[in-house]
């Protein structure tokens, strides 16, 4: 769509103030309201996970020989990603209108998104590192021997903080991936959009190979992928370069969504 | 008084044209939408600090030229400023100007899945000029139970929230789209008294777009008729009231008075006759009816919106 508007020079300081405070009140709304979905559904997710989880190791254990793999393993080296890119694919969608008709701009809603997939990284990755440990503990503690195929091939203390931290990204990284495949259909229609989930994905894929986990990792094979400095190099600046590339994909069609008149 | 000086806006020779779309109802039913031409070469000026009215038929652009303002969409071609005397822009992706416009169609825009509370909370946290008081106070007047969700409510108590969000916002450009959809009589009387009173008290540019002509037509200080995508005027609405007459009488005194004169409307009954008329009448002429027995009347701005967008045309 072309368009001849133009943009007159407003000087005044005023007016800039106002502008920074109307775009800070946006975003921050636009984050809040990710951070809370989020919050919800990842701990009702996290709380039915852990607790089937806990049934199938301590039924194997009973009634058979027990697991030879753990169940984020067993789970394709982390499900949480698939839930978090359905909210990213319904959230903002489903708040653009809202936050246009509350006086927001697009850019604000993709600004308060993205800070509301890091945050919402930020509060899961930390679960997802103390369900390992807890998983580890109750395979210890049932006699029997845990490892972990996926992930970064680190132990320890710094193990579990690699974990947290990749586990952070690539739960923004799969919230925006859904973002943007929302967006490019509301953007680009059925056609052009279908073709735009291809390009939406490619961040999943790569941060699912710098992080060692995931489809794509298990399609590859953990063992393929770098390990020692470079793996944890490449799963950090991977990672953060994924969640760049996914917030990019989010935001360039959001931009540049018409509303269009109810009929 | 709000804050921010009352914004006026100017569109030029905007034409707006949608291609063909699919969207899905909240319902799940997928809806195709056809291409079309929304706007056509609209070009008008809104006054800042007025009550506008902006009437069309069905269909006319009306909602798209409101949706123009609010960035909502933008336009194909031409040009749409928006803001505050002498520091107009574009609206589009522009917080300066989005924060001071509120937009409210029919119902408002509300999450239907949550709590009117909840969205009620996000317009108050986004809107710098939010009156938390007479939010709570409309609210309890039009008695809408924000604890329930949107979809659990009539249309008329969403149009009463959609109300409550315009005047709540007090932002400097304010936009109702037919919120009265839905309303009954006295909720539709009450929002006008709210809205008269709020205006008053915190001036700011108002646009009314309503199907129901005669009830808030006493409300308006200017008139925008959008008929096929243009505007075909806009001016204050005492004007447009001075534009035309009508004519009650017999049909020989009737017609008399009618020669040369453009005719808007034709009514015949019997022998009597009633003409709406462009213009207004000479002194003398006045008088020529008056001893003619023919009765002088005013227009209301409903009939000269009807005549005006008549596609039929005009009566000869």
């Amino acid at each position: 769509m072309s368009t001849t508007t133009t943009r007159p020079t407003t000087a005044g300081t005023g007016r800039e103030t106002a502008v920074r405070a109307a775009e800070r009140r946006a975003a921050r709304r636009a984050a809040g309201v990710t951070i809370r979905i989020v919050r919800t559904v990842g701990g009702l997710y996290w709380a039915i996970f852990v607790a089937v989880a806990a049934a199938i190791i301590l039924g194997t254990t009973r009634f058979g020989s027990g697991l030879d793999t753990g169940i984020l393993d067993a789970q394709m080296g982390g499900p949480s990603r698939w839930f978090m890119m359905v909210l990213g694919m319904i959230v903002p969608a489903a708040y653009l209108r809202l936050h246009l008709a509350a006086g927001g701009t697009r850019g604000t809603l993709a600004t308060g998104t993205v800070r509301g997939a890091l945050a919402g990284g930020a509060l899961l990755g930390p679960v997802t590192a103390v369900y390992l440990l807890g998983e580890r503990a109750l395979f210890g503690a049932l006699g029997q021997t845990w490892s972990r195929t996926y992930g970064l091939p680190v132990d320890g203390w710094v193990g579990f903080a690699l974990t947290l931290v990749t586990e952070a990204l690539v739960v923004a990284t799969y919230y925006l991936v859904g973002a943007a495949i929302a967006a490019g259909y509301y953007r680009l229609g059925m056609v052009r959009g279908t073709a735009y989930v291809l390009a939406a994905l490619v961040p999943a894929a790569l941060v699912d190979l710098a992080t060692h986990t995931g489809v794509t990792a298990l399609v590859v094979g953990p063992q393929s992928l770098p390990d020692g400095g470079p793996g944890v190099l490449l799963g950090l600046a991977g990672g953060a370069a994924t969640v760049a590339l996914a917030a990019w994909l989010f935001s360039a069609p959001l931009r540049s969504i018409p509303l269009r008149p109810p009929v | 008084m709000t804050s921010t000086a009352p914004f006026g806006a100017r569109l030029d020779d905007v034409v707006v044209r949608f291609g063909a779309s699919r969207r899905m109802l909240a319902n799940g039913t997928l809806v195709k939408d056809e291409a079309g031409t929304a706007l056509d070469g609209a070009s008008v000026e809104i006054r800042p600090g007025t009550i506008t009215g902006v009437l069309g038929r069905n269909g006319a652009g009306k909602t798209t030229m409101l949706s123009l303002l609010a960035a909502f969409t933008r336009p194909t071609s031409g040009t749409v400023v928006v803001g505050p005397e002498g520091a107009q822009e574009d609206p589009w992706e522009n917080s300066w100007i989005t924060s001071g416009t509120q937009l409210v169609r029919e119902s408002g825009d509300l999450m239907t899945d949550e709590k009117v509370s909840a969205s009620l909370t996000y317009y108050a946290d986004m809107r710098p000029e939010w009156s938390a008081e007479t939010a709570e106070r409309l609210l309890d007047l039009f008695e809408v139970d924000v604890r329930k969700k949107p979809s659990a409510l009539s249309r008329g108590k969403r149009s009463a929230i959609g109300a409550t969000l315009g005047l709540a916002a007090r932002a400097p450009l304010t936009i109702f789209d037919e919120v009265y959809l839905g309303m009954d009589a006295p909720t539709r009387y009450a929002f006008y008294d709210e809205l008269l009173a709020d205006y008053a008290a915190h001036p700011r540019t108002i646009l009314l777009s309503s199907h129901l002509v005669e009830e808030v037509e006493r409300l308006f200080e200017d008139v925008i008729v959008i008929d096929s995508g243009r505007v075909l005027l806009a001016e204050p609405a005492d004007e447009m009231r001075a534009r035309g007459f009508s004519l009650t009488g017999s049909k020989d005194a009737v017609e008399r008075l009618v020669a040369g004169r453009r005719v808007l409307h034709r009514q015949q009954l019997g022998t009597t006759v009633q003409v709406t008329l462009e213009g207004s009448l000479a002194d003398d002429e006045l008088a020529a009816a008056r001893t003619a027995g023919v009765e002088v009347g005013a227009v209301p701005v409903q009939d000269l919106f009807v005549r005006l967008t008549d596609p039929r045309g005009v009566a000869s």
